[in-house]
């Protein structure tokens, strides 16, 4: 039997199966190839066969498809060829005009004289296959892409929040943040601390700090404030709200500002502070009392007592009472400088305003006007005995020597007393009738009172 | 029959010239350059086998496999743990496991070729030293648990099996395989005798 008898005897039956198959001698020629070759590759059996395969395709022409294929042509054991790792061994595309995906394997079988072996290549066509493969990892990629760049910005954020979070840990402010509700999602470590030491339970994460307000703050009025303003940021009412309050810790009282500012417009949820402004309310006090009291004595100077004097007469206008004025000025005090001394002086200006606040009410008012000139406002009296009577208390409060180096220094005083408002109806007029009453006692002889309208 | 540590010897290095030369050609084919190790080579019995790899019975593997016969029959295999056989692909393919129905194709191709690289230098190399041509059948990719996988295939438990173990280094990535050739009855001591010849100071 010649060579191609023996062939097609021996591979005619391959024509029968899906799969492409084909035979070459040891030199490439090509000794069979079957149907389905011819419908993938559109060339007859009778047009390739007895050709070398290498004249019509290059793929096998690789040197080291060659070496596997030489132990193939000397009987060795089949050679596998994937698609994954080589796509194809005939380039040959689909009716769609893709490439066909080919895992083939290479198998030895006896020549016709049986002295060598041929090489069988059974191509199998894994196309689609491959394809929804390629598909898949593309998907893949592009989901591990998005993954990856996820992570990134997740890390990103990480970071963010890492400082954003060592920025909050190390401010002294207390800073919680609050979901819509007024529930504390996270706070910072001074708030934490703040908690601990007042020892608060409601400051805790998790719990609600309208609640804690409700139940701590002690003035009503406040702690009513505090709940609303909070409310209304947090409801999307209101772009911030602020509110200083007192409160007193172990160490006295402090002053606090309590801020609260919407988290993500329109999402509800706050971020609440509080800052200690404790430092900042007592430098306020002290301007405010330096502003209006007077720097040697301490007590109200002009313009506080110019203040108060306003109220006085506005309260006494509308309740239909009476105010006094006691124009006080001190008898000699210019001997009492020129004897002992200006020091001297200061001590008798501060010991005189001590005595002339103990002969009067918690509500009346003590000034100095300037010089050794004072000025008691006796608000809300119903009878002018009451003005005479404390213009008493103060004449007998100088009849006590005061003490200056070891000397005794005896200071006298002089009032004058106007009264509201049969003497004027307003400040001016008042103290000019005091201060001219006033005078009629330095004339008469010092160291006593004397009224306005007394002849 | 027993073996002589000369024999051993020279089952050792028949194994190391076969691997040596698919790895060579795993080297060129590949973009990657691939070490590949075979640390131990061992004779045993099938019952034997089964006795040692018993703590691997609940493991499952995946092997290529490709049956010689003729008078000298059996069959050799490459056999990973799942895990090295998602590893070693994924490394060759240049991504992550794979998974899924689709990607079994993937991951059998890819491990088919390269398993059947390993077995065809390591059969190649035996094959060279005996006198008569091996019939082989196409080789083929199970996955399964280790006695039903290679073990299956031995007819009688008295076959002789040679296990190499094998470390491959890809890209950093360790792979273990083993490599196991059951010999049926006879087989063996056909291999022993005609390696036997090539020792002529051995008697």
């Amino acid at each position: 039997m010649d060579e191609q008898a023996y062939v097609e005897s021996k591979f005619g039956i391959l024509d029968h199966v899906p799969i492409g198959i084909f035979v070459l001698r040891k030199d490439y020629t090509i000794l069979f190839w079957n149907r389905c070759l011819e419908q993938w590759t559109k060339i007859a059996r009778d047009a390739i066969v007895g050709r070398n395969f290498d004249d019509c395709f290059s793929t096998l022409q690789k040197p080291l498809l060659r070496i596997r294929l030489e132990s193939v042509f000397e009987g060795g054991p089949p050679t596998i060829f994937s698609s994954q790792l080589h796509a194809y061994l005939l380039p040959v595309t689909t009716r769609a005009g893709k490439i066909r995906f080919q895992h083939t394997i290479v198998s030895a079988v006896r020549s016709a004289d049986q002295s060598s072996f041929y090489a069988l290549f059974s191509v199998q066509d894994v196309t689609d296959l491959t394809h929804r493969i390629q598909d898949y990892l593309k998907m893949r990629d592009q989901a591990s892409a998005e993954l990856e760049e996820r992570i990134k910005a997740e890390s990103r954020l990480q970071q963010q929040k890492q400082v954003l979070t060592g920025l909050l840990e190390s401010l002294t402010a207390r800073i919680a943040l609050l979901d819509s509700s007024g529930v504390i999602v996270d706070c910072n470590r001074a708030w934490t601390e703040f908690a601990r030491e007042n020892v608060i339970n409601q400051m805790e994460v998790g719990s609600n700090y309208l609640a804690c307000l409700k139940a701590t703050v002690a003035d009503p009025v406040l702690g009513q404030n505090l709940v609303e303003g909070l409310t209304a940021v947090l409801e999307g009412h209101l772009a911030r709200y602020e509110e200083e309050y007192p409160f007193r810790t172990g160490s006295g009282e402090n002053w606090y500002i309590m801020s609260v500012t919407p988290l993500v417009d329109g999402l509800g949820g706050g971020v609440v502070s509080h800052i200690d402004i404790t430092t900042r309310k007592q430098a306020e006090k002290k301007i405010e009392h330096l502003a209006l009291h007077d720097t040697l004595t301490g007590i109200p100077n002009r313009l506080l007592f110019s203040d108060r004097c306003s109220q006085a007469l506005a309260r006494a206008k509308r309740y239909g009472k009476s105010v006094a004025l006691l124009y006080a000025d001190l008898d000699d005090f210019k001997t009492i400088n020129d004897r002992y001394g200006h020091s001297a002086g200061d001590t008798v200006l501060r010991t005189v305003a001590r005595r002339l606040a103990l002969c009067v009410r918690e509500s009346d008012t003590v000034a100095r006007l300037g010089g050794d000139e004072f000025v008691l406002l006796l608000a809300d009296i119903t009878d002018t005995q009451d003005a005479s009577r404390v213009a008493r208390k103060v004449v007998h409060s100088m009849a006590r020597a005061i003490k200056f180096e070891g000397n005794p220094i005896q200071a006298k005083i002089s009032i004058g007393i106007s009264i509201y408002p049969k003497d004027g109806n307003s400040m001016l007029p008042l103290l000019n009738a005091a201060d001219a009453a006033m005078y009629r006692v330095k004339a008469g002889g010092k160291n006593r009172y004397q009224f306005y309208s007394e002849p | 029959m027993e073996i002589s540590p000369y024999q051993i010897d020279i089952l050792k290095e028949l194994i190391n010239i076969g691997v040596g030369r698919s790895v060579g050609m795993l080297n060129r084919m590949l973009r990657y350059h691939i070490d590949l190790q075979v640390p131990d080579v061992r004779i045993l019995s099938a019952n034997e086998l089964v006795v040692q790899t018993q703590k691997l019975a609940s493991e499952e593997m995946a092997a290529v496999e490709m049956g010689f016969s003729g008078r000298f029959r059996g069959t050799s295999a490459l056999v990973f743990t799942s895990r090295s056989a998602s590893a070693l692909v994924s490394v060759l393919l240049d991504g992550d496991p794979v998974h899924g129905a689709d990607l079994d194709m993937l991951r059998i191709g890819t491990l088919q070729e390269v398993g059947n690289i390993v077995l065809n230098g390591v059969m190649g190399s035996i094959g060279n030293i005996l006198e008569e041509t091996i019939d082989y059948s196409p080789p083929t990719f199970e996955e399964g648990r280790f006695e039903n996988l290679v073990l299956s295939k031995a007819t009688s438990p008295e076959a002789t099996v040679l296990l190499a173990q094998t470390h491959f280094t890809i890209r950093q990535v360790l792979i273990e395989g083993d490599i196991v050739i059951v010999f049926e009855v006879g087989a063996f001591d056909t291999l022993l005798s005609l390696i036997s010849k090539m020792v002529p100071d051995e008697a």
